[in-house]
């Protein structure tokens, strides 16, 4: 009778190899990766005087972060605490064919920025935005990178990196108001497949989005992953 | 008698060996055919490196290269001990099909037609899934009560992938728990009418690795166990309730790190 693993002698001590071979394609970055990439490029940027109002973010983020050291604006403050409901975003769901955020496997565009300002203020449309959060990460985790290529208005490629990014904003701050683990798997899977477009990128407003979404990544993980 | 297909994801597949082998000792139950897919198809390993990412090397690895030695040096509860227990004497499912005489067929994927066409062509009463993808309507409404498959998770709480690591990271170890849910396949992702659940103990200093080696074991049991009540008019599939359960999705790595140390916090 033929044993059920009489061949095993042969494949004895594989996991060095599966090791090496994991390590050469795992494309994840580390929270030590992500600090230092974020700090380099917020440097870069500040340096050659390229930031916008934008970059004010990042160093908001970087600040609670305790990766600088420096005191938080007043202003910033301020604009914390100014936060309002916004008509834009009701407007874009008034606009919405069906309700529906993701018409035949197309993001519409402005649902990361829309629904961030939505799942914030938690008014009436808590129900559907709730939906549609769920709706946007199954479609992000099924389609993975296809999801991000292709929104619902012919875009630049910057502003489809910007939408992409929004999306990715939304995750990290839905998985902090929540304490939603799945929307941060989700964020730090979209920065990930971003890193290779942004390593050597310095000027343009996409970099500014992706040190913010890797900035809200980071806060997510403290508070969620400590 | 009680008339089944078992779809496999690879020819030797121990969970599908055993599951099958145990079919053959059982009364009233007659295995009718094997369908086993086909691990060579370009556009599934695209897809599946796509989703998985280096966790695909591993896959690969264990199937192809390990195989029935990754239990090796584990001293709890596993497929291979099982196996031992049992003196499973086949090495692959090809073997059990010509020890039985039944039909055994190679396709590219279970919705493939000539899936459609060999499970049509049986009538099976139930169909055991043993893994192999997503399965589509046409296959599912093929025999007449019914897919079966086990999930390595309780249900309806955790639905979908990696969800061991998930009720580990979610501090659910206590409440949920881990265990495994036998039930019929719906076009949702484990959202089927539920026959059978079993939740296990970990041990203390146990690993994600040993938790899901003594789910295999269960979700055995559970198939054959469902194979029974359903022949035997006894078991009720009860739906789920939509509302309790989350879908979970593939583990980031530094997600993955926080669930090994909540894991050890929790036991």
């Amino acid at each position: 009778m033929p044993g059920w693993c009489e061949d095993s002698k042969m494949k004895r001590n594989p996991s060095n190899l599966h090791s090496f071979f994991t390590a050469q394609f795992d494309g994840s970055l580390t929270h030590a990766d992500v600090k230092h990439f974020v700090l380099k490029k917020y440097d870069a940027i500040k340096k050659k005087e390229l930031a916008t109002g934008d970059l004010e973010m990042v160093k908001k983020n970087l600040i609670i972060l305790g990766w600088i050291d420096e005191t938080k604006p007043d202003h910033l403050q301020k604009q914390d605490q100014s936060q309002k409901p916004s008509l834009e975003a009701i407007g874009w769901v008034n606009n919405l064919e069906n309700g529906k955020i993701i018409k035949q496997g197309i993001i519409t565009k402005g649902a990361g920025h829309c629904l961030d300002i939505l799942d914030e203020i938690q008014g009436n449309l808590k129900d559907f935005t709730a939906r549609a959060l769920e709706s946007l990460l199954r479609h992000v985790e099924i389609k993975r990178k296809k999801a991000l290529q292709t929104f619902s208005q012919d875009l630049s490629a910057d502003n489809m990196f910007i939408e992409g990014l929004s999306i990715s904003i939304l995750f990290s701050r839905a998985a902090r108001r929540h304490a939603d683990l799945r929307f941060l798997n989700a964020t730090l899977k979209m920065n990930d497949w971003y890193f290779p477009k942004f390593r050597s990128k310095v000027g343009g407003k996409p970099i500014i989005y992706y040190l913010v979404a890797l900035t809200e990544q980071e806060l997510s993980v403290a508070e969620l992953l400590k | 008698m009680i008339n089944i297909v078992l779809l496999a994801p690879i020819h030797n597949s121990l969970y599908a060996r055993l599951v099958a082998f145990r079919l053959t000792k059982e009364k009233d139950v007659k295995l009718s055919g094997i369908v086993v897919r086909s691990h060579w198809n370009l556009r599934r390993i695209r897809s599946e490196f796509n989703r998985d990412g280096a966790r695909l090397i591993k896959k690969v690895f264990n199937k192809l290269v390990v195989g029935d030695q990754r239990f090796s040096g584990m001293e709890t509860n596993n497929l291979a001990s099982l196996a031992r227990k049992w003196h499973l004497p086949y090495k692959s499912l090809k073997e059990i099909a010509l020890y039985l005489n039944i039909p055994y067929s190679i396709v590219p994927d279970h919705n493939h037609p000539k899936s459609l066409k060999i499970l049509q062509g049986i009538k099976p009463d139930v169909v055991l899934f043993t893994g192999g993808g997503l399965l589509r309507k046409p296959v599912l409404e093929i025999p007449r009560l019914g897919i079966l498959n086990c999930h390595t998770g309780i249900l309806p709480q955790y639905r979908g992938m990696d969800v061991v690591e998930w009720t580990a990271v979610e501090g659910k170890i206590n409440s949920v728990g881990f265990g495994a849910s036998l039930h019929f396949m719906d076009n949702g992702v484990d959202t089927g009418p539920v026959l059978l659940k079993r939740a296990i103990a970990p041990k203390t200093g146990t690993s994600f690795e040993i938790i899901r080696a003594e789910l295999e074991t269960i979700m055995v049991e559970l198939m054959i166990e469902g194979v029974r009540g359903l022949q035997a008019g006894i078991l009720a599939p009860q739906p789920q309730d939509p509302v309790v359960g989350r879908q979970y999705y593939v583990m980031h790595p530094r997600i993955k790190s926080s669930a090994e140390s909540r894991l050890l916090k929790q036991i």
